[in-house]
């Protein structure tokens, strides 16, 4: 269980947004939605303490994550998986490495443990071939996707998905959602899913968080949301609805 | 694995040539053992580790380490490139070669047994060519002075003979050696006359011998002893020459020489100048005297008045 | 301001970099490569760098001393020395703050503006740990490789330029060199080296490693790291020659 209580940040004079308090319950999926530049990123990189906030605190399973030793949360922090915008591979190895990563480093399991569960993983996520591929040559779904599997591959608790399918064409869109919820429903993960995406919002959420004017202006169930009376909101969600 | 091997060869080539570089720079053969020994020294002026060790005029090595030992000598280890190695008691001079460098110069010894590898042969500090010349300074120094030393007393005795009428002697010697040489002449011009006399009387006598018989044997035998008699008077004569020639020699030698009054009066132009100037300055005076006799009566009226 | 405010930050990269030592097994795999990208990849401009020095030193070395009165033997030792006191640490170094530094800068720059240095941290690695330590070490032993290959072709090349110029022979070019060559000096070259490459590398880290503003924010951070290494290289040649001489 996540919990955000009275958060705030500013990059020197820039407020980002102060007083985000928010949770979201174990196996659920809560999507943040705001306008580009509003913050969301910044509040998921808290999550995990990637950033320190000026004020406030995360609490996970009640645990204030800004005040675990350095040691303590790299532990804490491989619960999580993080895909990134970019998806973030390392580009020194290939795709494959990519997945193996963590293994590497933070297990002892053996080569050919770890070559199974690094397939089990790519099977996943629909690219059981990608072999010894550079990840230069791979697409930007198939990266994403690759990201995807390099996320899981520790069995994390916490999934966190910042931006999962800005940039992709729609079918490739669709095909990372129905994995979010794969993974939502089927490993019982945690997700939070940064996107401005109103569409995969509506296909993944549980809940959802809508930041607007440095501040969480709006947060509750994807239901509530579609019939919520907000203002800037609604004419988020509406924004959205003429794109497609 | 690929890249560990890589890196596991670069390091290891980068040690080798490192060292075998440093062995070479610092000329300790590249591969063999090296051949070190030590010299112990009082003092070791420019002597540090890289300076040349010299043999017979060859770099044979080089110092590796200047230390101080004990008792406060310095200990200078040397490696040598060399395959011989140095007898026993070979003596190692330090010497300053070029005016400034320092080097070191080791003379072997004759003995047999060799100093093994670590040993010790002797160390001693040697002032180089600036010592040398030094020393050589010094005792040209010292033969200079002598020299001035004899010369002006030999000056000094020949003031003193000329000063006591040296002079004449000299003249008188000259006049007898000039009577000696034409008594000589006089005895050669008489007894030519006689040499040739006798020769033809000679002659004579060898022909009367031939027209004479066996029974005038006993006459020959007396012709032969008086010609026996006059032979040992030629003896004495040529003697006489001979001896009288010797003694010529002698006295022309000595003049040539410059021993005695004689010879210094011929050979050594200060003396002459010596001479020339001392005639001048009596001329000088005696025109003073005749000039200005009061000036000396004036000395001579109070030499009365006392 | 700028300034202390950007060697504190550096100082605390240091230190978080030496913080987590403990797991130094887990950079054994950077180290290494590492090691390949610093030392054995830059082997041949080293090297390059070495003979040309060396040769350039020679030749202008000859052509500066043409009185009589001076043996060719003092090129010889000129030249020797030079290149271990000097030139093949300073040489060196700045030729691999151009190649090691800009990498590396460029390595941590790209990293951080795509975002895998999160990823890193996000999977619970001591990214500053991970990035840095590896590649800091790996200069620790590969300066002095590279310095041994810098000096020895910088000697070989002075050498060879002495020999086919027909300037100085090689018996006096050799003399010259042995009779003024100290052990003391390798040392001293040696250190050298090794305060560049940490130097160089840490000075490139701490630019890349807080690159920001995409690939634009690389380019600058680059372009410090490189500028800034060249002055702190020379800055520490001066140090160093004051400190250990």
């Amino acid at each position: 269980m996540i919990e955000v209580k009275n958060l705030s940040k500013s990059f020197g004079d820039n407020l980002v947004w102060k007083d985000v308090s928010l949770s979201v319950p174990n196996g659920e999926t809560l999507a943040i939605i705001g306008k580009s530049g509003c913050g969301k990123s910044v509040l998921m990189k808290h999550l995990n303490a990637l950033m320190k906030p000026d004020e406030g605190v995360v609490l996970l399973d009640g645990q204030n994550i800004f005040e675990l030793s350095y040691v303590d949360l790299r532990i804490q922090r491989q619960r999580f998986g993080f895909l990134f915008q970019g998806a973030a591979l390392f580009d020194s190895i290939s795709a494959f490495e990519n997945v193996a990563f963590p293994l590497r480093y933070f297990t002892k399991k053996k080569e050919d443990e770890i070559r199974k569960r690094v397939l089990e993983c790519l099977e996943m996520v629909n690219l059981a071939d990608i072999g010894d591929k550079s990840t230069a040559e791979l697409s930007g779904g198939m990266r994403k996707r690759v990201g995807l599997a390099r996320a899981i591959v520790l069995e994390p608790d916490y999934l966190l998905y910042d931006e999962p399918t800005s940039g992709l064409d729609p079918e490739t869109s669709n095909e990372i959602n129905e994995l979010i919820v794969h993974f939502s429903d089927n490993l019982n993960i945690t997700s939070i899913v940064v996107t401005h995406d109103m569409h995969s919002v509506l296909e993944i959420a549980d809940y959802a968080a809508f930041l607007d004017e440095q501040k969480l202006s709006w947060h509750g169930t994807v239901q509530e949301m579609t019939k919520s009376d907000h203002k800037r909101l609604n004419s988020f969600i509406r924004a959205s609805e003429y794109q497609i | 694995m690929k890249n560990e091997y890589k890196v596991g060869i670069t390091i290891l080539v980068a040690i080798i040539v490192g060292i075998l570089g440093y062995r070479f720079m610092a000329e300790i053969p590249l591969f063999s053992q090296t051949y070190e020994v030590y010299a112990d020294f009082d003092r070791v002026d420019g002597v540090v580790s890289g300076t040349s060790v010299f043999m017979q005029g060859v770099k044979v090595g080089s110092v590796r380490r200047v230390e101080f030992v004990d008792n406060d000598s310095l200990r200078v280890d040397m490696t040598f490139n060399m395959d011989r190695k140095l007898p026993e008691g070979s003596i190692a001079y330090i010497r300053t070669v070029q005016v400034l460098d320092t080097a070191i110069e080791i003379e072997r010894s004759s003995s047999t047994t060799m100093v093994e590898s670590g040993g010790r042969i002797i160390g001693r500090y040697d002032e180089g060519i600036m010592g040398t010349v030094r020393e050589i300074g010094e005792s040209a120094g010292r033969n200079i002075e002598s020299s001035t030393e004899k010369l002006s007393d030999v000056l000094g005795r020949i003031d003193l003979v000329l000063e006591e009428g040296g002079e004449n002697d000299i003249r008188q010697t000259l006049s007898g050696l000039n009577n000696t040489i034409s008594g000589v002449e006089r005895i050669l011009d008489a007894r030519g006359q006689d040499i040739e006399d006798s020769i033809i009387h000679l002659r004579n006598t060898l022909q009367t011998i031939d027209g004479l018989t066996s029974d005038q044997q006993e006459q020959i035998e007396n012709i032969i002893a008086n010609l026996e008699s006059t032979t040992s008077q030629f003896d004495s004569v040529a003697k006489e020459i001979d001896e009288l020639s010797v003694e010529l020699n002698e006295v022309m030698r000595k003049i040539n020489q410059g021993d005695g009054s004689m010879g210094k009066l011929i050979n050594d132009p200060s003396l002459y100048n010596n001479l020339d100037s001392l005639s001048y300055n009596l001329n000088e005076l005696i025109k003073n005297i005749n000039e200005n006799p009061r000036d000396f009566l004036k000395h001579l009226r109070l030499i009365d008045i006392f | 301001m700028q300034v202390f405010y950007d060697f504190g930050r550096y100082c605390q990269l240091l230190y978080q970099a030496i913080r987590s030592s403990s797991e130094l097994k887990s950079y054994y795999r950077n180290f290494v490569s590492e090691m390949i990208k610093t030392g054995y990849d830059s082997l041949p401009i080293v090297i390059l760098a070495g003979v040309f020095t060396g040769a350039v030193l020679s030749i202008q070395t000859s052509y500066q001393l043409v009185s009589a009165l001076i043996p060719k033997s003092t090129i010889g030792a000129i030249v020797t020395q030079s290149i271990i006191i000097e030139l093949a640490a300073v040489i060196s170094g700045l030729v691999l703050a151009g190649r090691v530094g800009a990498r590396i800068a460029t390595e941590l720059g790209t990293m951080r503006v795509s975002e895998q240095i999160d990823a890193l941290e996000s999977m619970g690695f001591n990214s500053v740990s991970f990035l840095v330590v590896p590649r800091v070490l790996a200069s620790f032993v590969m300066f002095p490789v590279l310095y041994i290959a810098a000096a020895t072709t910088g000697v070989g090349g002075g050498l060879l330029a002495g020999i086919v110029t027909g300037q100085v022979p090689a018996a006096d070019f050799l003399l010259g060199a042995r009779t003024f060559f100290l052990p003391w000096d390798i040392i001293f070259g040696m250190t050298k080296s090794i305060v560049f490459g940490f130097i160089i590398t840490s000075i490139s880290c701490y630019k890349g490693y807080y690159a920001s503003g995409g690939a634009e924010g690389v380019g600058t951070a680059t372009t410090n790291a490189t500028v800034l290494s060249c002055i702190f290289i020379l800055l520490a040649d001066l140090m160093l020659a004051i400190i250990l001489l």
